[in-house]
Protein backbone atom coordinates (compact mmCIF):
# COMPACT_ATOMS: atom_id res chain seq x y z
CA UNK A 1 0.00 0.00 0.00
CA UNK A 2 3.10 2.57 1.27
CA UNK A 3 4.56 2.07 -2.11
CA UNK A 4 1.22 2.33 -4.23
CA UNK A 5 0.71 5.84 -2.80
CA UNK A 6 4.29 6.71 -3.30
CA UNK A 7 3.86 6.26 -6.77
CA UNK A 8 0.23 8.11 -6.89
CA UNK A 9 2.09 11.07 -5.09
CA UNK A 10 4.76 10.72 -7.97
CA UNK A 11 2.80 10.83 -10.94
CA UNK A 12 0.94 13.70 -9.34
CA UNK A 13 3.81 15.36 -9.00
CA UNK A 14 4.96 14.80 -12.61
CA UNK A 15 1.18 16.03 -13.80
CA UNK A 16 1.86 19.08 -12.40
CA UNK A 17 5.11 19.48 -13.85
CA UNK A 18 3.90 18.78 -17.44
CA UNK A 19 1.46 21.06 -16.95
CA UNK A 20 3.50 23.64 -16.07
CA UNK A 21 5.68 22.79 -18.99
CA UNK A 22 2.69 22.86 -21.54
CA UNK A 23 1.91 26.09 -20.63
CA UNK A 24 5.68 27.51 -20.78
CA UNK A 25 5.49 25.87 -24.00
CA UNK A 26 2.20 27.56 -24.81
CA UNK A 27 3.17 30.72 -24.45
CA UNK A 28 6.18 31.10 -27.38
CA UNK A 29 3.07 30.91 -29.83
CA UNK A 30 2.52 34.06 -30.12
CA UNK A 31 5.54 35.66 -29.88
CA UNK A 32 6.46 37.27 -33.60
CA UNK A 33 9.84 35.10 -34.29
CA UNK A 34 7.90 32.00 -33.98
CA UNK A 35 5.48 33.61 -36.43
CA UNK A 36 8.37 34.01 -38.75
CA UNK A 37 9.75 30.62 -38.16
CA UNK A 38 6.10 29.31 -39.18
CA UNK A 39 6.10 31.30 -42.86
CA UNK A 40 9.66 29.29 -43.26
CA UNK A 41 7.91 26.46 -42.70
CA UNK A 42 6.66 26.87 -46.48
CA UNK A 43 9.84 27.90 -47.84
CA UNK A 44 11.14 24.86 -45.80
CA UNK A 45 9.23 22.26 -47.40
CA UNK A 46 10.01 23.17 -50.90
CA UNK A 47 13.79 23.58 -50.00
CA UNK A 48 13.30 19.91 -48.74
CA UNK A 49 12.05 18.65 -52.10
CA UNK A 50 14.52 20.25 -53.69
CA UNK A 51 17.47 18.86 -51.47
CA UNK A 52 15.95 15.27 -51.67
CA UNK A 53 16.17 15.43 -55.86
CA UNK A 54 19.45 17.01 -55.68
CA UNK A 55 21.01 14.24 -53.03
CA UNK A 56 19.51 11.59 -55.28
CA UNK A 57 21.02 12.74 -58.31
CA UNK A 58 24.22 12.99 -56.39
CA UNK A 59 24.24 9.39 -55.18
CA UNK A 60 23.36 7.89 -58.44
CA UNK A 61 26.42 9.85 -59.88
CA UNK A 62 28.85 8.54 -57.60
CA UNK A 63 28.06 5.20 -58.21
CA UNK A 64 29.90 3.87 -61.42
CA UNK A 65 30.14 0.43 -63.58
CA UNK A 66 32.54 -0.42 -61.33
CA UNK A 67 29.99 -1.20 -58.49
CA UNK A 68 28.71 -3.98 -60.34
CA UNK A 69 32.95 -5.55 -60.25
CA UNK A 70 32.58 -5.24 -56.93
CA UNK A 71 29.63 -7.12 -56.60
CA UNK A 72 30.25 -9.74 -58.62
CA UNK A 73 33.67 -10.64 -57.06
CA UNK A 74 32.24 -10.65 -53.56
CA UNK A 75 29.50 -13.07 -55.48
CA UNK A 76 32.68 -15.24 -56.50
CA UNK A 77 33.68 -15.25 -53.04
CA UNK A 78 30.52 -16.44 -51.61
CA UNK A 79 30.26 -19.03 -54.24
CA UNK A 80 33.68 -20.24 -53.88
CA UNK A 81 33.73 -20.73 -49.92
CA UNK A 82 30.37 -22.37 -50.01
CA UNK A 83 31.50 -24.71 -52.51
CA UNK A 84 34.31 -25.68 -50.43
CA UNK A 85 31.89 -25.83 -47.77
CA UNK A 86 29.54 -27.99 -49.74
CA UNK A 87 32.03 -30.45 -51.06
CA UNK A 88 33.49 -31.08 -47.52
CA UNK A 89 29.91 -31.93 -45.98
CA UNK A 90 29.16 -34.22 -49.06
CA UNK A 91 32.66 -36.02 -48.60
CA UNK A 92 32.05 -36.74 -45.31
CA UNK A 93 28.86 -38.05 -45.83
CA UNK A 94 29.83 -40.04 -49.04
CA UNK A 95 32.48 -41.41 -46.45
CA UNK A 96 29.76 -43.39 -44.45
CA UNK A 97 29.47 -45.99 -47.48
CA UNK A 98 32.67 -45.96 -49.45
CA UNK A 99 35.53 -43.96 -47.13
CA UNK A 100 38.63 -45.15 -49.27
CA UNK A 101 37.11 -43.48 -52.80
CA UNK A 102 37.11 -40.06 -50.63
CA UNK A 103 40.96 -40.72 -49.61
CA UNK A 104 42.13 -41.50 -53.39
CA UNK A 105 40.09 -38.53 -55.08
CA UNK A 106 41.54 -35.52 -53.63
CA UNK A 107 40.50 -33.03 -56.04
CA UNK A 108 36.21 -31.24 -54.77
CA UNK A 109 35.34 -31.13 -58.41
CA UNK A 110 36.90 -34.82 -59.10
CA UNK A 111 35.33 -36.30 -56.72
CA UNK A 112 31.49 -34.54 -56.90
CA UNK A 113 31.31 -35.27 -60.27
CA UNK A 114 32.58 -39.20 -59.18
CA UNK A 115 29.70 -39.70 -56.86
CA UNK A 116 27.14 -38.07 -59.35
CA UNK A 117 27.99 -40.02 -62.24
CA UNK A 118 28.69 -43.65 -60.13
CA UNK A 119 28.92 -43.19 -56.71
CA UNK A 120 27.11 -46.63 -55.82
CA UNK A 121 29.53 -49.09 -54.98
CA UNK A 122 27.18 -52.38 -56.25
CA UNK A 123 26.52 -50.36 -59.91
CA UNK A 124 30.21 -49.49 -59.98
CA UNK A 125 31.91 -50.68 -63.12
CA UNK A 126 35.36 -49.59 -64.60
CA UNK A 127 33.07 -48.32 -67.82
CA UNK A 128 31.13 -45.74 -65.32
CA UNK A 129 34.62 -44.52 -63.49
CA UNK A 130 36.17 -43.47 -67.40
CA UNK A 131 32.71 -42.26 -67.84
CA UNK A 132 33.19 -39.45 -65.02
CA UNK A 133 36.37 -38.88 -66.27
CA UNK A 134 39.21 -40.36 -63.68
CA UNK A 135 42.96 -41.22 -64.58
CA UNK A 136 43.47 -44.84 -64.91
CA UNK A 137 45.62 -45.28 -61.96
CA UNK A 138 42.61 -43.80 -59.75
CA UNK A 139 40.09 -45.89 -61.72
CA UNK A 140 42.52 -49.30 -60.83
CA UNK A 141 42.78 -47.89 -57.24
CA UNK A 142 39.13 -47.47 -56.89
CA UNK A 143 37.92 -50.87 -58.24
CA UNK A 144 40.38 -52.42 -55.74
CA UNK A 145 39.67 -50.74 -52.90
CA UNK A 146 35.63 -51.45 -53.27
CA UNK A 147 36.45 -55.68 -52.23
CA UNK A 148 37.60 -54.20 -48.91
CA UNK A 149 36.04 -51.33 -48.42
CA UNK A 150 35.08 -50.67 -44.81
CA UNK A 151 31.73 -48.46 -45.40
CA UNK A 152 28.71 -49.65 -44.43
CA UNK A 153 25.43 -50.65 -47.19
CA UNK A 154 23.19 -48.07 -48.41
CA UNK A 155 19.92 -48.19 -49.85
CA UNK A 156 19.02 -46.78 -53.29
CA UNK A 157 16.58 -43.85 -51.26
CA UNK A 158 20.20 -42.80 -49.40
CA UNK A 159 22.27 -42.92 -52.49
CA UNK A 160 19.64 -40.89 -54.39
CA UNK A 161 19.73 -38.21 -51.94
CA UNK A 162 23.78 -37.99 -52.07
CA UNK A 163 23.27 -38.03 -55.58
CA UNK A 164 21.23 -34.89 -55.93
CA UNK A 165 23.09 -32.74 -53.40
CA UNK A 166 26.55 -33.34 -55.63
CA UNK A 167 24.66 -32.26 -58.93
CA UNK A 168 23.52 -29.21 -56.93
CA UNK A 169 27.48 -28.50 -56.19
CA UNK A 170 28.18 -29.10 -59.50
CA UNK A 171 25.51 -26.76 -60.65
CA UNK A 172 27.14 -23.76 -57.94
CA UNK A 173 30.40 -24.50 -59.32
CA UNK A 174 29.35 -24.06 -63.43
CA UNK A 175 27.54 -20.93 -61.26
CA UNK A 176 31.15 -19.88 -60.16
CA UNK A 177 32.61 -20.53 -63.26
CA UNK A 178 30.04 -18.16 -65.13
CA UNK A 179 30.82 -15.72 -62.92
CA UNK A 180 34.26 -15.63 -63.15
CA UNK A 181 33.92 -15.17 -67.02
CA UNK A 182 31.78 -12.46 -66.36
CA UNK A 183 33.79 -10.64 -63.60
CA UNK A 184 36.56 -10.64 -66.31
CA UNK A 185 34.92 -9.36 -68.76
CA UNK A 186 33.59 -6.61 -66.66
CA UNK A 187 37.51 -5.58 -64.98
CA UNK A 188 38.03 -5.99 -68.82
CA UNK A 189 35.91 -2.63 -69.02
CA UNK A 190 36.36 -1.16 -66.42
CA UNK A 191 40.09 -1.68 -64.97
CA UNK A 192 41.81 -2.72 -67.91
CA UNK A 193 45.40 -2.66 -66.50
CA UNK A 194 44.44 -3.55 -63.01
CA UNK A 195 43.44 -6.36 -64.68
CA UNK A 196 46.33 -6.95 -66.97
CA UNK A 197 48.51 -7.00 -64.07
CA UNK A 198 47.38 -9.06 -61.49
CA UNK A 199 44.29 -10.84 -62.97
CA UNK A 200 40.54 -10.26 -62.31
CA UNK A 201 40.09 -11.46 -58.77
CA UNK A 202 42.67 -10.15 -57.53
CA UNK A 203 42.16 -7.08 -59.21
CA UNK A 204 38.63 -6.75 -58.50
CA UNK A 205 39.02 -7.34 -54.77
CA UNK A 206 41.40 -4.53 -54.61
CA UNK A 207 38.87 -2.36 -55.72
CA UNK A 208 35.89 -4.09 -53.16
CA UNK A 209 38.48 -2.89 -50.35
CA UNK A 210 39.02 0.26 -51.71
CA UNK A 211 35.67 1.01 -52.69
CA UNK A 212 35.38 1.90 -55.80
CA UNK A 213 37.94 2.78 -58.84
CA UNK A 214 38.30 6.26 -58.24
CA UNK A 215 39.28 5.51 -54.25
CA UNK A 216 42.14 3.11 -55.69
CA UNK A 217 43.31 5.85 -57.99
CA UNK A 218 43.81 8.17 -55.65
CA UNK A 219 45.36 5.49 -53.48
CA UNK A 220 49.73 6.08 -52.49
CA UNK A 221 51.52 2.31 -53.60
CA UNK A 222 52.24 1.72 -50.14
CA UNK A 223 48.52 2.25 -48.81
CA UNK A 224 47.67 -0.44 -52.18
CA UNK A 225 50.29 -2.42 -51.13
CA UNK A 226 48.82 -3.31 -47.67
CA UNK A 227 44.92 -3.36 -48.26
CA UNK A 228 43.69 -5.85 -46.66
CA UNK A 229 46.41 -6.28 -43.92
CA UNK A 230 45.00 -3.54 -41.90
CA UNK A 231 45.24 -6.14 -38.71
CA UNK A 232 49.04 -6.68 -38.96
CA UNK A 233 49.64 -2.83 -40.18
CA UNK A 234 47.67 -1.10 -37.14
CA UNK A 235 49.49 -3.70 -34.90
CA UNK A 236 52.68 -2.20 -35.97
CA UNK A 237 51.70 1.32 -36.16
CA UNK A 238 50.53 1.04 -32.25
CA UNK A 239 53.98 -0.47 -31.53
CA UNK A 240 56.72 -0.06 -33.70
CA UNK A 241 58.92 -3.22 -32.63
CA UNK A 242 56.26 -5.32 -34.89
CA UNK A 243 57.12 -5.61 -38.19
CA UNK A 244 54.95 -3.87 -40.25
CA UNK A 245 53.04 -6.52 -42.89
CA UNK A 246 55.10 -7.06 -46.74
CA UNK A 247 51.51 -7.37 -48.88
CA UNK A 248 48.09 -7.28 -47.72
CA UNK A 249 45.39 -9.12 -50.77
CA UNK A 250 48.06 -8.52 -53.23
CA UNK A 251 49.33 -11.88 -51.64
CA UNK A 252 46.98 -13.51 -53.98
CA UNK A 253 49.02 -13.02 -56.93
CA UNK A 254 50.92 -16.09 -57.54
CA UNK A 255 54.07 -14.51 -58.08
CA UNK A 256 53.58 -13.09 -54.70
CA UNK A 257 52.58 -16.57 -53.16
CA UNK A 258 55.31 -18.25 -54.87
CA UNK A 259 57.79 -16.47 -53.90
CA UNK A 260 60.69 -17.41 -51.33
CA UNK A 261 59.68 -15.02 -47.86
CA UNK A 262 62.59 -12.65 -48.22
CA UNK A 263 61.92 -11.93 -52.37
CA UNK A 264 58.15 -11.36 -51.50
CA UNK A 265 58.19 -8.12 -49.97
CA UNK A 266 59.97 -6.35 -53.22
CA UNK A 267 57.40 -8.17 -55.52
CA UNK A 268 54.74 -6.91 -53.45
CA UNK A 269 56.55 -3.55 -53.47
CA UNK A 270 57.20 -3.25 -57.49
CA UNK A 271 53.61 -4.50 -57.96
CA UNK A 272 51.97 -1.82 -55.64
CA UNK A 273 53.72 0.51 -57.44
CA UNK A 274 52.45 -0.40 -61.04
CA UNK A 275 49.10 -1.18 -59.53
CA UNK A 276 48.83 2.31 -58.49
CA UNK A 277 50.11 3.51 -61.83
CA UNK A 278 47.59 1.08 -63.63
CA UNK A 279 44.66 2.22 -61.43
CA UNK A 280 45.24 5.88 -62.26
CA UNK A 281 45.31 4.83 -66.26
CA UNK A 282 42.50 3.43 -65.60
CA UNK A 283 40.52 5.66 -63.54
CA UNK A 284 41.94 8.99 -66.00
CA UNK A 285 43.56 7.62 -69.30
CA UNK A 286 41.56 5.73 -72.09
CA UNK A 287 41.02 2.51 -71.27
CA UNK A 288 43.18 1.22 -73.33
CA UNK A 289 46.08 -1.67 -71.82
CA UNK A 290 49.67 -0.30 -71.24
CA UNK A 291 52.28 -2.88 -71.93
CA UNK A 292 55.19 -1.37 -70.87
CA UNK A 293 53.49 -1.93 -67.01
CA UNK A 294 53.71 -5.50 -67.42
CA UNK A 295 56.98 -5.22 -68.77
CA UNK A 296 58.58 -3.40 -66.41
CA UNK A 297 57.35 -5.29 -63.55
CA UNK A 298 58.29 -8.54 -65.31
CA UNK A 299 62.05 -6.48 -65.82
CA UNK A 300 61.71 -6.04 -62.00
CA UNK A 301 60.36 -9.35 -61.37
CA UNK A 302 63.72 -11.07 -62.86
CA UNK A 303 65.97 -8.59 -61.22
CA UNK A 304 64.77 -9.77 -57.61
CA UNK A 305 65.15 -13.35 -58.87
CA UNK A 306 68.55 -12.96 -59.69
CA UNK B 1 5.87 11.10 -17.75
CA UNK B 2 9.68 11.47 -16.48
CA UNK B 3 11.71 13.04 -18.82
CA UNK B 4 15.50 13.92 -19.01
CA UNK B 5 14.85 16.61 -20.98
CA UNK B 6 11.87 18.72 -22.24
CA UNK B 7 10.96 15.97 -25.15
CA UNK B 8 13.35 13.05 -23.96
CA UNK B 9 11.25 10.97 -21.84
CA UNK B 10 11.88 7.89 -19.28
CA UNK B 11 10.02 5.11 -20.09
CA UNK B 12 10.84 2.00 -17.86
CA UNK B 13 14.53 3.34 -17.42
CA UNK B 14 15.10 3.51 -21.13
CA UNK B 15 14.98 6.83 -23.09
CA UNK B 16 12.47 7.47 -25.94
CA UNK B 17 11.34 10.27 -28.06
CA UNK B 18 7.75 11.27 -29.33
CA UNK B 19 7.56 9.93 -32.57
CA UNK B 20 6.38 12.20 -35.08
CA UNK B 21 6.06 9.56 -38.01
CA UNK B 22 3.53 6.85 -36.35
CA UNK B 23 3.57 2.74 -37.27
CA UNK B 24 7.36 4.25 -38.58
CA UNK B 25 10.49 2.58 -36.96
CA UNK B 26 14.14 4.14 -38.81
CA UNK B 27 16.69 1.51 -37.48
CA UNK B 28 14.52 -1.45 -36.19
CA UNK B 29 13.84 0.07 -32.47
CA UNK B 30 10.96 -0.95 -30.16
CA UNK B 31 7.43 1.70 -30.15
CA UNK B 32 5.38 1.47 -27.48
CA UNK B 33 1.80 3.35 -27.50
CA UNK B 34 1.52 5.57 -23.93
CA UNK B 35 -2.44 7.36 -23.66
CA UNK B 36 -2.90 7.68 -27.32
CA UNK B 37 0.76 8.44 -28.37
CA UNK B 38 3.68 6.52 -29.71
CA UNK B 39 7.06 6.54 -28.15
CA UNK B 40 9.81 5.25 -29.95
CA UNK B 41 13.16 3.99 -27.70
CA UNK B 42 16.19 5.53 -28.27
CA UNK B 43 18.92 2.90 -28.37
CA UNK B 44 22.07 3.73 -26.52
CA UNK B 45 24.06 1.69 -28.17
CA UNK B 46 23.24 2.73 -31.60
CA UNK B 47 23.28 6.15 -31.34
CA UNK B 48 25.80 8.61 -29.01
CA UNK B 49 23.75 11.39 -28.45
CA UNK B 50 21.06 8.65 -26.78
CA UNK B 51 24.66 7.49 -24.91
CA UNK B 52 25.31 10.78 -24.08
CA UNK B 53 22.23 11.24 -21.96
CA UNK B 54 22.28 8.71 -20.53
CA UNK B 55 25.82 9.10 -19.16
CA UNK B 56 24.71 12.24 -17.47
CA UNK B 57 24.53 15.04 -20.02
CA UNK B 58 23.31 18.22 -18.28
CA UNK B 59 22.12 20.32 -20.98
CA UNK B 60 20.12 19.50 -23.97
CA UNK B 61 20.17 22.78 -26.52
CA UNK B 62 18.04 20.55 -29.33
CA UNK B 63 14.85 21.49 -28.41
CA UNK B 64 11.10 21.84 -29.89
CA UNK B 65 10.98 24.10 -32.80
CA UNK B 66 15.46 23.92 -33.30
CA UNK B 67 17.15 23.83 -36.16
CA UNK B 68 19.23 21.65 -36.19
CA UNK B 69 22.32 21.39 -38.50
CA UNK B 70 23.19 17.54 -38.25
CA UNK B 71 27.30 16.75 -40.00
CA UNK B 72 27.19 12.73 -39.91
CA UNK B 73 23.85 11.69 -40.07
CA UNK B 74 24.51 8.67 -41.68
CA UNK B 75 21.35 6.41 -41.52
CA UNK B 76 19.62 8.86 -39.57
CA UNK B 77 19.67 6.46 -36.69
CA UNK B 78 20.05 9.91 -33.89
CA UNK B 79 18.84 12.06 -36.81
CA UNK B 80 15.52 10.50 -36.42
CA UNK B 81 15.48 10.92 -32.99
CA UNK B 82 16.54 14.72 -32.96
CA UNK B 83 13.59 15.39 -35.81
CA UNK B 84 10.77 14.13 -33.13
CA UNK B 85 12.55 16.21 -30.65
CA UNK B 86 12.54 19.49 -32.61
CA UNK B 87 8.61 18.47 -33.75
CA UNK B 88 7.09 20.23 -36.65
CA UNK B 89 7.88 23.99 -36.43
CA UNK B 90 11.50 22.55 -36.61
CA UNK B 91 13.87 21.06 -38.92
CA UNK B 92 17.05 18.83 -39.09
CA UNK B 93 19.91 19.27 -42.10
CA UNK B 94 21.16 16.13 -42.46
CA UNK B 95 24.69 16.01 -44.13
CA UNK B 96 26.58 12.94 -44.81
CA UNK B 97 29.12 12.10 -47.71
CA UNK B 98 28.66 8.12 -48.10
CA UNK B 99 26.28 7.10 -51.13
CA UNK B 100 25.70 3.57 -49.44
CA UNK B 101 24.17 5.35 -45.91
CA UNK B 102 22.46 8.35 -48.09
CA UNK B 103 20.13 6.08 -49.78
CA UNK B 104 18.58 4.98 -46.67
CA UNK B 105 19.14 8.52 -44.76
CA UNK B 106 16.31 10.07 -47.73
CA UNK B 107 14.15 7.09 -47.22
CA UNK B 108 14.13 8.23 -43.77
CA UNK B 109 13.59 11.93 -44.67
CA UNK B 110 10.39 11.52 -46.71
CA UNK B 111 8.96 9.91 -43.82
CA UNK B 112 10.42 12.34 -41.37
CA UNK B 113 8.56 15.60 -42.14
CA UNK B 114 11.19 17.67 -41.07
CA UNK B 115 14.51 15.79 -41.92
CA UNK B 116 15.67 17.30 -44.95
CA UNK B 117 18.82 15.24 -46.66
CA UNK B 118 22.27 16.86 -47.60
CA UNK B 119 25.01 14.87 -49.71
CA UNK B 120 27.65 16.49 -49.33
CA UNK B 121 30.97 16.85 -47.77
CA UNK B 122 31.29 18.53 -44.01
CA UNK B 123 34.78 19.85 -44.94
CA UNK B 124 33.38 22.10 -46.98
CA UNK B 125 30.65 24.61 -44.97
CA UNK B 126 30.18 26.45 -48.12
CA UNK B 127 29.08 23.82 -50.12
CA UNK B 128 25.71 23.36 -48.01
CA UNK B 129 25.23 26.93 -47.10
CA UNK B 130 22.47 27.27 -49.64
CA UNK B 131 19.83 24.41 -48.43
CA UNK B 132 20.83 25.13 -44.46
CA UNK B 133 18.54 28.42 -43.81
CA UNK B 134 18.82 28.35 -40.46
CA UNK B 135 20.85 27.18 -37.65
CA UNK B 136 20.51 26.85 -33.77
CA UNK B 137 22.58 23.77 -33.34
CA UNK B 138 25.41 22.39 -34.90
CA UNK B 139 25.68 18.59 -34.60
CA UNK B 140 28.67 16.44 -35.33
CA UNK B 141 29.39 13.07 -35.70
CA UNK B 142 32.23 12.29 -38.17
CA UNK B 143 34.96 9.62 -38.42
CA UNK B 144 36.86 12.04 -39.88
CA UNK B 145 40.49 13.09 -38.79
CA UNK B 146 40.17 16.88 -38.36
CA UNK B 147 37.27 16.29 -36.37
CA UNK B 148 37.67 19.38 -34.21
CA UNK B 149 38.74 21.64 -37.24
CA UNK B 150 35.45 20.63 -39.13
CA UNK B 151 33.29 21.70 -36.21
CA UNK B 152 35.32 25.19 -35.66
CA UNK B 153 34.85 25.12 -39.54
CA UNK B 154 31.04 24.63 -39.37
CA UNK B 155 30.49 26.60 -36.33
CA UNK B 156 32.26 29.82 -37.83
CA UNK B 157 29.90 29.51 -40.51
CA UNK B 158 26.28 28.63 -39.06
CA UNK B 159 26.44 29.28 -35.38
CA UNK B 160 25.54 32.80 -34.24
CA UNK B 161 26.97 34.17 -30.31
CA UNK B 162 25.56 32.22 -28.01
CA UNK B 163 24.27 29.12 -30.05
CA UNK B 164 25.10 25.73 -28.96
CA UNK B 165 27.37 22.95 -30.49
CA UNK B 166 27.71 19.43 -29.48
CA UNK B 167 30.07 17.60 -31.20
CA UNK B 168 31.28 13.33 -30.85
CA UNK B 169 35.08 13.01 -30.70
CA UNK B 170 35.74 9.42 -32.24
CA UNK B 171 39.88 9.03 -30.76
CA UNK B 172 40.82 6.30 -33.12
CA UNK B 173 39.63 8.17 -36.47
CA UNK B 174 41.98 11.60 -35.32
CA UNK B 175 44.79 9.18 -34.83
CA UNK B 176 45.27 5.18 -33.84
CA UNK B 177 48.09 5.30 -32.13
CA UNK B 178 48.24 7.69 -29.38
CA UNK B 179 46.41 7.28 -26.01
CA UNK B 180 42.65 8.57 -26.29
CA UNK B 181 43.40 10.97 -23.31
CA UNK B 182 45.59 12.81 -24.99
CA UNK B 183 43.38 13.31 -28.22
CA UNK B 184 40.76 14.50 -26.16
CA UNK B 185 42.86 17.51 -24.97
CA UNK B 186 44.35 18.55 -27.89
CA UNK B 187 40.45 18.46 -29.21
CA UNK B 188 39.29 20.54 -26.14
CA UNK B 189 42.52 22.62 -26.88
CA UNK B 190 41.59 23.82 -30.45
CA UNK B 191 37.84 24.17 -29.43
CA UNK B 192 38.40 26.33 -26.36
CA UNK B 193 39.87 29.54 -28.62
CA UNK B 194 36.54 30.10 -30.13
CA UNK B 195 33.89 28.10 -28.16
CA UNK B 196 33.38 27.78 -24.12
CA UNK B 197 33.60 24.26 -23.50
CA UNK B 198 30.83 23.18 -21.15
CA UNK B 199 31.06 19.58 -20.23
CA UNK B 200 32.35 16.33 -21.50
CA UNK B 201 30.62 13.55 -21.25
CA UNK B 202 32.58 9.75 -21.89
CA UNK B 203 30.37 7.35 -24.04
CA UNK B 204 31.43 4.52 -22.08
CA UNK B 205 29.94 1.38 -21.84
CA UNK B 206 28.17 2.36 -25.33
CA UNK B 207 30.72 3.39 -27.56
CA UNK B 208 34.57 2.49 -26.71
CA UNK B 209 37.17 5.58 -27.20
CA UNK B 210 34.44 8.55 -27.73
CA UNK B 211 33.16 11.06 -25.87
CA UNK B 212 30.69 14.15 -26.77
CA UNK B 213 31.67 18.20 -25.94
CA UNK B 214 29.08 20.08 -25.47
CA UNK B 215 30.15 23.62 -26.06
CA UNK B 216 28.41 27.42 -26.62
CA UNK B 217 29.69 29.95 -29.38
CA UNK B 218 31.73 32.57 -27.27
Amino acid sequence: MAIKRTQREKKKKTGKIASKTSKKTGEPDKSPARDEKRNSRRKLSELKKKAIAASKKAVVEEVGPDRLAIEAVALYEDLDHNINLFATRLREWYSVHFPEAARILKDNREFTEFVEKCGERKSMTSKKLASAGLSDKKIESIEKAKEGSIGIEITRDDFKEMQRFASTVLAIEDERDSVLKYLGKKMDEVAPNVNSLVGETVGAKLLARAGSLWKLAMMPASTIQVIGAEKALFRHLKNKSIRPPKHGIIYQFPQIRSAPANERGKIARALAGKLAIAAREDYFGNKKVDKNLKKDFEKRLAEIHS
Amino acid sequence: MKKYFPGVFKIKDKIATLNNSPEYSVYGEKRVIILGKEYRFWEPYRSKLGAAILNGLKQLPIKEGSYVLYLGAAEGTTASHVSDIVGEDGAVFCVDFAPKVMTKLIEVCTRKENMIPIKADACDPQSFSDTVIDCDVLFQDIAQKDQAGIFLKNARQYLKQGDFGMLVIKSRSVDVVSEPKQVFEQAKKDLGKELEILQVVPLEPYEKDHVLILCKKK
